[in-house]
């Protein structure tokens, strides 16, 4: 079905700033500065694309020509705004999450070699993966996975709530093979599903 | 429209037949390889060159990393790098231990795994940042992300792609390689007609019967007949003739494919610049290749046609590849 195609609306964008804010303590604007944003609003989801201020005459001239239903991506994907059983939610990006990679003032774990590399097929991580994190970890909420060198693998989802240093180390001595952060999307999936 | 019963009719010698058979080729290919380089040992070398494969060759993404930050992480990693002398950021393979399509920082889309000929014809489009410009046949995206990347990943890039198959392979590559400032649009080129005069620069990389890749895909060299030649020469010049709608005077095109054939390239830029007076063809500064053909079974193209660049394998090492920058005057 051809989406159609739209700036953001001020809900949407609350949603966004909201579930970044929720998860890292940051903003849509802090992390992306002098772009608008763009919708392809789907039936039961809207994908939000932010692209520089320069190029919304071109799409308005796609519009104007009627080839604007051709289009199938642009600038930056952000993420997916979702509606089911009433209920809105926001899902990063890859693409967000490695911008956010940067700045994340929390929900945020570097992982060993051995669990960069299961991250990246797909493979969830174990606690004694983790060599540091900026806490706290929360359940539920989405997990910046970044390797020694301090690059960005992935996105994760917290099982549990992980609040100080001292949780995490106790954690790996008693438990270090208990799943703590769930794979939801990572590098590797340019090669599995992207491509 | 007289010249095509030139052109696409191909008489076949004794010759053709025996070298044809020799190398698993259809015998029309053989005779016209005589009708470009008009000598049997320079076809059999070029038949030769044929056999022998192509390195593999990489992209450093200088958007995501310096290059020779990325040099340093791939020698670390064992893998044997050799510069190409005439790109700014591209690598032959020597030798890798892993799989280069394998390595994490392929994940990080710190490179793009590239022929070096398909190399070429963005730096000679030479995009500069805050143009806007068209890739018309943009999948899987070696080229666009390529023009992104020399833009600095500003202005904008118009990449269009008809094949819905491929599409998803341009947008993955977009994404990987951290590419912003593209619009993508899933549609058949022609219908970006309405364009006129928009764009800055254009690349029209053709679709083609691919007959420069038979080092790499030896099955070309049964797969296309004179008609499939034929029926691609005539899609090839109706986008041509788009790309030179769509260009803004003063602005630039290449046209390029990954063939060897006149029939593809020279004959096909012959009836574009019949059909518009205001295309001159540029020189290419490039220090491979050879000069494009000034004529072709006896049809005078022009003096100016040996401004455009052809590379054969057995000459370049790289794939076979046609390139042609033309300039639309005011």
């Amino acid at each position: 079905m051809m989406p159609i195609v739209r700036t953001i609306n001020n809900m949407e964008k609350k949603i966004i700033n909201d579930e970044i804010y929720k998860n890292w303590r940051l903003y849509l604007d802090q992390l992306l500065r002098n772009h608008a944003y763009v919708v392809l609003n789907y039936i039961h989801s809207v994908d939000v694309y932010a692209v520089d201020n320069s190029t919304i005459p071109l799409i308005r001239d796609l519009e104007s020509k009627e080839l604007i239903r051709y289009l199938a991506y642009l600038g930056l994907f952000i993420g997916r705004i979702k509606t089911k059983y009433r209920r809105i939610s926001f899902t990063p990006s890859l693409e967000l999450g490695h911008i956010v990679s940067i700045n994340a003032k929390r929900n945020l774990v570097k992982v060993a070699d051995k669990g960069e590399k299961l991250f990246l097929y797909g493979r969830d991580l174990f606690t004694k993966s983790i060599v540091d994190a900026r806490l706290p970890l929360l359940r539920n909420h989405y997990i910046v996975v970044i390797n020694k060198n301090n690059e960005y693998v992935g996105l994760g989802i917290a099982l549990r709530n992980i609040l100080s240093l001292y949780d995490l180390n106790k954690l790996k001595i008693t438990d270090p093979e208990l799943v703590l952060i769930k794979n939801y999307i990572d590098l590797g999936w340019y090669l599995r599903k992207g491509g | 429209m007289q010249y095509d019963d030139i052109v696409f009719n191909v008489k076949i010698t004794s010759t053709a037949k025996k070298l044809a058979e020799k190398y698993g080729y259809l015998p029309y290919m053989v005779q016209r390889y005589y009708e470009i380089l008009h000598d049997w040992e320079e076809v059999r070398l070029f038949l030769e060159g044929n056999e022998k494969g192509i390195r593999q060759s990489i992209r450093c993404n200088d958007l995501k990393i310096k290059c020779k930050e990325l040099e340093r992480i791939l020698r670390s990693k064992h893998v044997v790098l050799e510069k190409i002398p005439w790109t700014l950021h591209g690598y032959w393979i020597l030798h890798s231990d892993t799989s280069i399509g394998a390595l994490h920082e392929y994940l990080r889309g710190y490179y793009y795994i590239q022929g070096p000929a398909s190399m070429i014809p963005p730096y000679v489009l030479a995009p500069r940042p805050k143009e806007v410009v068209a890739d018309l046949a943009a999948a899987p995206g070696g080229k666009t992300t390529q023009i992104a990347q020399l833009m600095k990943n500003t202005g904008i890039v118009v990449a269009i792609e008809k094949n819905n198959r491929r599409i998803k392979a341009l947008i993955s590559n977009i994404r990987r390689l951290g590419v912003k400032n593209t619009i993508v649009l899933n549609m058949d080129a022609r219908k970006i007609k309405e364009f006129n005069n928009y764009f800055d620069k254009v690349l029209l990389d053709a679709p083609c019967t691919g007959e420069g890749l038979i080092p790499l895909k030896p099955e070309r060299k049964t797969s296309r007949t004179i008609f499939d030649l034929k029926k691609m020469h005539m899609l090839q010049v109706e986008l041509l003739n788009l790309a030179i709608r769509i260009t803004r005077p003063g602005g630039f095109i290449v046209y390029s494919t990954c063939s060897i054939a006149p029939e593809e390239n020279e004959y096909v830029l012959f009836k574009a610049l019949e059909k518009n007076e205001n295309i001159k063809i540029l020189k290419i500064q490039l220090p491979i290749g050879v000069n494009g053909l000034e004529e072709y079974k006896n049809i005078k193209f022009g003096k100016e046609f040996k401004y455009t660049r052809r590379l054969y394998p057995y000459l370049t090492g790289t794939e076979g590849f046609f390139i042609a920058l033309l300039k639309k005057i005011s």
